[in-house]
């Protein structure tokens, strides 16, 4: 992986926030508003991952629903090679999608059962309007392309396993040549062999097609292993993003310190050598949050003026953003 | 555990593993020991091919009720549609000589007061009673689908509104407009099928409408409207063949509730009129010689039943077969 | 000394298209107080093992053993009676999913109170006293409040410290958690193996945990179970798998796990092909159409154990005096 080839932004994304209304019922008047995505700003190299990590309920996956346009963002701009997709109506979203894939987490629900593997993959040109012919030909080269045969191409999702259906998820994606993939959390279903597998075969791929990656999970040893940059999501808001490396040896934010030490070291002597942060009780929920940092009820170094704004995103070095009042 | 009383499952010897004794192992030959891994054998299929409904096929095969009555509904549509070709006998005039007969070879099920021959006034029924019950079922297919569709997936308001109207219709007491209809419309077959289909369409609707709920979050489907796929596009593709299992259960028990409706119609003198022979004119004819000739009364019941246990049992066999918790 | 003792214990289920051979014939122990691992990836039979050996799987299971012993008694001639009345009193279980094995219409009080009451047969006052105890050792908060709640105003993390409460309430000899924190965040994870090792240190319990993840178990047990194709391919105490292990699917699980602390981007290396189909597994060893070190005997038999000392057991033909010499790194030429 060269460095200085990922230099242009391929994606801009500016105060992104995807609220959603959450109904009382019928006759309910209360209404309340469930913040997903509270103003998350960060940009996309070319060719690059960036890794997406918090915990449930954090909101990575509606950023990256956001992004490729499933969901239509409340407020925010994303800029995608130089122009707003945010407030494009469907119709103008749809020379767009092309160019914009999505990987899903749940290798047995992202592929329709009663679907033959070839009309899977060649779904998204088919919808595209691509001819028949090229589809035929294109669907046998992404085949081969993820490790199946052409045979497998006449078989339903069924009949393989949670691997080979991640792999056929992944050609799907590939099938339109897109410069910008989310990937939902593509490893968490799987077993351990069949990571590496799916994790190395992602990597391939970007250093041959120069792939864009949004790389979400809560799999920080995953995401480190992946990615390029990372950023950290806590109830909404980007907390702490910088390089990989950075993050790793200088992390500021105690929410990141926390991830990182929770995380189970597979290495008993590293393990014993390592000092656990736990963090006392659990996320809230995002609907109607109150002002002020959201991770100050599980903070320890919480003070005074955490409870009445947020804080802002900084560059403490460079490269490295922060949204904390007490460190850095 | 092992006092768990299944005698009759024995371990064949090649489901075991195979485990060396000590001295064979030790003078295994040298070249039992040679590395040499196969590339292809890692991405082998064992198991062959299947489509959903073959798999469907094959566990209804195993229903034994249920293969009865798929066979005598055959048998009686079979019969209906040819026998009445070849008899001699008509359902129609008046016949003095065999006037109120027993059950012979000539007659098999004897003959009624105007000396017609019952076993054929009973094929014609079928035809009605066969008839009204797939159109009504299809129409309810068509129609359940179309609205329960609609109203899933657009969900919301839309989604609101059309099931207050849904619970309208059902408040509605059916005999009362069933009355009506046949009043308006005149007694014919026609009419009958309109009556039976006016309300019974919403129990598919509303079917399809919480399978479509259930299924449209579905990666799939996100997936598909990633490429652009129009919410028509989702429903034909997508979630209307997933939803088929649930759909084609309730509209299998809809068959037997429309025959029998439209028997009990023509029973109380509003549905099918005489001359024309339905399960329910014969049945009304045979009440005043109850008690002199039993056996007029007796068969023109026993096909109602029979029928409505085969169509129950195919139901029942198909619920089975498509519900997918009965695959381990 | 050993409290649990199982030898060729096989399960298999029969299901409409054929029978699957969950577990293929593997015996094992747990010793008094020792905290025990059975890794493996979905299919290899590791949660089915255990649930074979408390009796608690469905009716078209058929378990058959050797011999199951239980603290010197047969269980394997147990009548489902007698086994009920263990579990919960000698035996607790900890699922992944809490809210599954919770009843959703009684209040937490109810469920704790009622093990209690009929395995040691405390009366109402004194079972009540004894879950608030059960609560507050568990850490969760306002115990007095929040024994009157329903599992549903629980969160996935505390319904799981009431589901711990409750398998060591009655100070079980032996306590299964079959993947107690997959389902489970990061940082609450990290609570509940907390959690876990307190109570470790607390009580002499037995302690088995299965699960897939290598990480939660490096730091918690002291000896490991790796399980494939539902066959046992290696044991060891934690040093033994971790830093000495022998077999290559040992191998390959710890190559394809990444390793964060690591400063290096090192490749991460999969293991080729996808798990055995249990319906028509291998013969000979599960793993060998996967193993890149794959040889003709391995097609056509299971391989024996060879004791490496120290209780490090691994099942592979390449411990044979005739095979060739590989290591973790590769094939090794001398």
């Amino acid at each position: 992986m060269t460095e200085q080839k990922r230099s242009r932004v391929l994606m801009e994304v500016r105060d992104l926030q995807m609220h959603f209304p959450v109904n009382h019922g019928l006759l309910s008047r209360k209404h309340s508003v469930l913040k997903a995505v509270d103003g998350v700003s960060f940009s996309l190299l070319a060719g690059e991952t960036f890794g997406l990590v918090g915990e449930s309920g954090c909101g990575k996956t509606t950023v990256g629903r956001t992004l490729v346009r499933l969901y239509k963002p409340t407020a925010g701009e994303i800029l995608f090679d130089g122009t707003d997709i945010a407030p494009l109506a469907e119709r103008e979203v749809l020379p767009y999608r092309r160019r914009m894939q999505m990987i899903f987490q749940d290798p047995y629900a992202s592929l329709n059962p009663r679907m033959t593997v070839s009309s899977i993959i060649g779904e998204p040109m088919r919808l595209q309007g691509f001819p028949e012919a090229e589809i035929r030909e294109r669907v046998r080269e992404l085949i081969s392309q993820v490790g199946l045969k052409s045979d497998h191409l006449s078989r339903y999702p069924h009949e393989f396993s949670g691997g080979q259906r991640q792999r056929i998820g992944i050609a799907r994606a590939l099938a339109t040549r897109p410069e910008f993939i989310v990937c939902d959390e593509p490893i968490s279903a799987l077993d351990v062999s069949i990571q590496a597998q799916v994790i190395n075969m992602l990597e391939e791929l970007q250093e041959k097609l120069g792939i864009t990656y949004l790389f979400i999970s809560h799999d920080l040893s995953m995401v480190s292993h992946i990615s390029h940059r990372v950023g950290v999501m806590y109830l909404g808001h980007l907390v702490e993003m910088a390089d990989m490396r950075e993050l790793y040896t200088h992390n500021l934010h105690p929410y990141t310190q926390a991830l990182m030490s929770a995380v189970p070291i597979a290495d008993p002597d590293v393990a014993a050598a390592s000092q656990r942060i736990v963090l006392q009780g659990d996320v809230p929920a995002p609907i109607d949050p109150p002002p002020g940092c959201p991770f100050r009820s599980r903070c320890r170094y919480c003070t005074g003026a955490c409870a009445e704004t947020m804080p802002e995103m900084r560059e403490v070095s460079p490269g490295h953003f922060l949204a904390c009042h007490v460190k850095g | 555990m092992a006092r768990k009383k299944k005698e009759h499952v024995v371990l064949r010897q090649e489901d075991m593993l195979r485990i060396p004794d000590a001295e064979t192992y030790r003078e295994l030959p040298e070249e039992q020991f040679r590395i040499c891994p196969e590339d292809d054998e890692a991405e082998a299929i064992v198991r062959p091919s299947t489509t959903y409904w073959h798999d469907v096929w094959q566990r209804f095969r195993r229903d034994p009720m249920a293969l009865c009555g798929l066979v005598f509904i055959v048998l009686m549509t079979l019969a209906a549609i040819l026998i009445p070709r070849f008899s001699p006998y008509s359902y129609d005039g008046f016949f003095f000589k065999s006037r109120n007969l027993g059950p012979s070879w000539e007659h098999l099920c004897g003959t009624d007061q105007m000396g017609r021959d019952i076993f054929i006034r009973i094929l014609y029924g079928a035809r009605i009673s066969l008839t009204v019950g797939v159109v009504a079922a299809a129409i309810n297919f068509v129609i359940g689908v179309i609205y329960g569709g609609i109203s899933g997936y657009a969900g919301g308001r839309t989604d609101m509104i059309m099931m207050r109207i849904v619970d309208i219709l059902t408040s509605l007491p059916s005999l009362l407009y069933i009355v009506l209809i046949m009043l308006v419309l005149g007694s014919n077959v026609g009419s009958v099928i309109l009556a039976l289909c006016f309300t019974s369409w919403i129990g598919t609707a509303r079917v399809v409408r919480s399978e479509v709920m259930r299924l449209k979050h579905s990666e799939y489907v996100l997936a598909a409207r990633l490429s652009g796929a129009t919410p028509w596009y989702l429903l034909v593709h997508h979630l209307v063949p997933n939803a088929m299992g649930p759909i084609i259960v309730s509209t299998a028990f809809l068959i037997p509730s429309a025959i029998f409706s439209e028997a009990f119609l023509s029973f109380l003198g509003i549905g099918i009129q005489a001359p024309q022979a339905s399960w329910g004119t014969l049945a009304n004819e045979a009440i005043p010689v109850m008690m002199t000739y039993p056996h007029q009364l007796f068969f023109p019941v026993a096909f109602i039943c029979l029928t409505m246990f085969s169509f129950n049992f195919i139901g029942d066999g198909l619920r089975d077969a498509l519900d997918p918790r009965m695959k381990h | 000394m050993a409290l649990l003792e199982v030898s060729g214990l096989r399960t298999t289920f029969h299901i409409g298209v054929g029978t699957v051979q969950a577990v293929r014939g593997i015996s094992f122990h747990v010793d008094k107080g020792e905290f025990i691992g059975i890794v493996g990836e979905s299919g290899s039979g590791k949660s089915v093992t255990m649930l074979s050996v408390m009796g608690l799987l469905p009716q078209y299971a058929e378990v058959k053993a050797d011999s199951i012993r239980f603290d010197g008694r047969e269980l394997s001639q147990m009548s489902p009676r007698e086994l009920r009345s263990l579990h919960g009193k000698e035996i607790g279980m900890i699922f992944q999913d809490p809210m599954t094995s919770l009843n959703p219409l009684f209040t937490v009080e109810n469920q704790m109170v009622e093990p209690l009451r009929i395995h040691l047969g405390m009366s109402r006052e004194r079972a009540r006293l004894r879950a608030l105890e059960l609560l507050h050792q568990v850490e969760i908060p306002n115990p007095e409040q929040r024994l009157r709640q329903y599992p549903h105003e629980f969160s996935g993390g505390m319904r799981q410290r009431v589901m711990i409460a409750i398998a060591i309430a009655c100070s079980p000899k032996m306590v299964i958690a079959d993947e107690p924190t997959t389902a489970l965040d990061v940082t609450i994870q990290a609570q509940i193996l907390e959690l876990l090792e307190n109570l470790k240190r607390e009580m002499n319990t037995s302690v088995v945990m299965i699960t897939h993840d290598l990480g939660v178990i490096a730091s918690m047990c002291s000896r490991i179970l790796v399980m494939y194709g539902g066959v046992i391919c290696e044991e060891g105490s934690v040093r033994d798998i971790f830093y000495r292990a022998r077999h290559p699917y040992t191998w390959g699980l710890l190559n394809s796990i990444p390793r964060i602390h690591h400063d290096s981007h090192e490749k991460l290396v999969p293991i080729r092909g996808t798990p055995p189909d249990m319906l028509k597994p291998p013969e000979g060893c599960p793993f060998a159409p996967r193993c890149q070190y794959c040889m003709p005997v391995c097609r056509r038999y299971m391989a024996p154990p060879t004791d490496l000392g120290d209780g490090h057991l691994v099942h592979c033909h390449l411990m044979h005096p005739k095979a060739p010499k590989v290591e973790r790194g590769g094939l090794q030429h001398d």
